[in-house]
């Protein structure tokens, strides 16, 4: 099972917002990290043939998603961004309209449906309108539509957004119960999700593929470049403006910066660990900027 | 080359019977057992619709409130012709065209009205399938409101032609310059602008079916039934043209929507 993207371009008007990529995605959990504008849901949005490529292609198993059609959206699952719901629609008769766009057998969906509404935590609201639902629980609910006909490309943009720690544990344990034998794409701003379940990393930034790799890999990258020190309290807004600044701790009078800068940034900062937040704050400080 | 007749046939098994089978290679064999039982099971959950099942499905799952929404405009209808005022029905005549369309609309543009399309368009039947689904199911029930209208408006005194000039050809052209706009602007504030146009324009086909009268009142019955029908078949290929076109686009048109700034949670 092999997702090859080749050459992959889209372009808006003069924005090029997926520049020249190429990638394979084998089986495995992969964390797409990139800040805002990056590219990230235009390749996922490639990558499920939502959208056409202004160059370049996506391949499954050596076809041309564009040729397979429905033969290549039988075996896709996806999560938007950004999605609702038909304000009619309980949570079970959504998956059951979802699974029936997914060209599900009746008796399967029916039965899937409950399966996942238990997996997500949602069979007790199962009657219930989606419109009375809270953000996390209309996550979760498409989630679980995502997951209706067992997908072996399984994309998810942004699937923790909104979720509490603990339904983010509970999510994190079922995409890694999940993804054996599976490609599993997901991008998320939460670093530590991709922390835990991804088997590797690609960094994306302005359309183009930055890093691509173990987690571990790529923080090896920017070892030697996180510092930490103290300075007086006074003096933070002044660092904030000359260095890259992360983690802030008020300690009294003084506070603790954890600072990423490829040169020693102050006399007493010494070397920290990096982590996979610093390496997040390493390739996008000017996004945040 | 080797042909199999009754002689051949018994070499073969001979010689099959003298030479013992290789034992087959156990995790090849596990390998294929996987394989054939994940193929099994996926010829097991995709059902194997047909067309019109697949649309009944999608009926199913239409708001009810475009149910209603049909159901009392046949009955306003009614009411109207019933009424036996001239004015009345004429409001009723006009009113049909519009009403169907924004119903029609609503139906069609919920998918990006509630944000659903990226979902609808990654799933096996995409979005141009959906719109082909939903397309057959309104447009049977259109006609079938408009056949009821029909009859109700003969049944009150009414001329077919009347009716066809009043309420068949603006439909089916409000209808088609809808189903045209809405493959290019499919975002709520686009949506909303089409419906007004469309109103817009039923209010402005009034004085224009004027025309057909005063071409009654010059060149008489025969020349104006002929006219009247040329131009429904017109306005009918231009409503399945448009339809065509909706339906066989792949791709939408949307917007970019970024979302400013970024959280690192």
């Amino acid at each position: 099972m092999e997702l090859r993207i080749e050459n992959l371009t889209k372009q808006y008007g003069a924005t090029l917002a997926v520049n020249n990529l190429s990638l394979t995605l084998g089986c495995g959990v992969y964390g797409l990290l990139g800040a805002n504008g990056a590219g990230k849901t235009t390749l996922m949005r490639l990558l499920c043939d939502i959208q056409a490529p202004t160059s370049g292609f996506v391949s499954y198993d050596g076809e041309d998603i564009r040729r397979s059609g429905d033969r290549y959206r039988n075996l896709l699952g996806y999560l938007p961004q950004h999605f609702g719901y038909y304000p009619d629609f309980t949570a079970y008769r959504f998956l059951l309209y979802m699974s029936a766009v997914k060209g599900l057998s009746r008796g399967y969906a029916k039965e899937r449906s409950l399966e996942l509404l238990e997996e997500v935590g949602l069979l007790k609201v199962k009657d219930k309108k989606i419109k009375t639902f809270s953000g996390g629980m209309k996550q979760r609910l498409g989630i679980a539509q995502a997951m209706l006909n067992n997908p072996r490309v399984l994309i998810l943009d942004e699937p923790t957004a909104g979720l509490d720690p603990k339904e983010r544990v509970r999510f994190r344990n079922l995409i890694s119960s999940y993804s054996r034998n599976k490609i599993v794409l997901l991008s998320t701003h939460i670093v530590s999700d991709v922390e835990y379940i991804a088997g590797e990393i690609l960094l994306m930034k302005r359309g183009v593929l930055l890093h691509q790799g173990r987690p571990h890999e790529i923080i090896r990258s920017i070892e030697g470049k996180v510092w930490e020190c103290s300075v007086p309290s006074a003096s933070v807004p002044r660092m904030q403006e000359q260095f890259n600044v992360g983690n802030l701790r008020s300690e009294g009078e003084q506070t603790t910066l954890r600072i990423i800068s490829d040169q020693k940034p102050v006399e007493t900062a010494v070397p920290a660990a990096p982590n996979l937040e610093d390496l997040y704050l390493y390739y996008f400080s000017d996004a945040l900027n | 080359m080797f042909h199999r007749n009754a002689r051949n046939s018994k070499a073969l098994q001979k010689l099959l019977l003298t030479n013992t089978p290789p034992a087959p290679d156990d995790g090849k064999r596990r390998l294929l057992i996987r394989q054939l039982s994940e193929e099994a099971m996926e010829m097991d959950y995709l059902g194997q619709e047909s067309v019109l099942e697949k649309i009944l499905a999608t009926v199913s799952y239409f708001s009810p409130g475009s149910w209603l929404a049909h159901l009392a405009l046949l009955v306003l209808f009614f009411a109207c012709t019933l009424s036996g005022k001239d004015s009345t029905v004429l409001a009723g005549l006009i009113s049909l065209a519009p009403g169907l369309v924004l119903i029609l609309l609503f139906e069609l543009s919920k998918t990006f009205g509630c944000n659903m399309w990226e979902m609808e368009a990654a799933c096996r039947y995409n979005l141009p399938r959906l719109f082909f689904m939903r397309l057959c199911a309104l447009s049977a029930v259109d006609f079938f409101i408009l056949a009821g209208c029909l009859a109700a408006f003969r049944i009150s005194g009414g001329l077919i032609l009347q009716f066809i000039v009043s309420a068949l050809l603006p439909f089916l052209l409000l209808a088609a310059f809808c189903l045209l706009l809405l493959r290019h602007y499919d975002r709520c504030g686009g949506i909303a602008g089409i419906s007004a146009a469309s109103v817009l324009l039923a209010v402005l086909w009034v004085p224009f079916s004027q025309l057909f009268e005063r071409i009654r009142l010059l060149w008489g019955d025969r020349v104006l039934t002929k006219l009247v029908l040329l131009t429904a078949l017109g306005a009918l290929l231009l409503y399945l043209g448009s339809a065509a076109a909706l339906c066989s686009g792949k791709y939408y048109h949307h917007t970019r929507k970024d979302i400013p700034g970024w959280n690192l949670e």
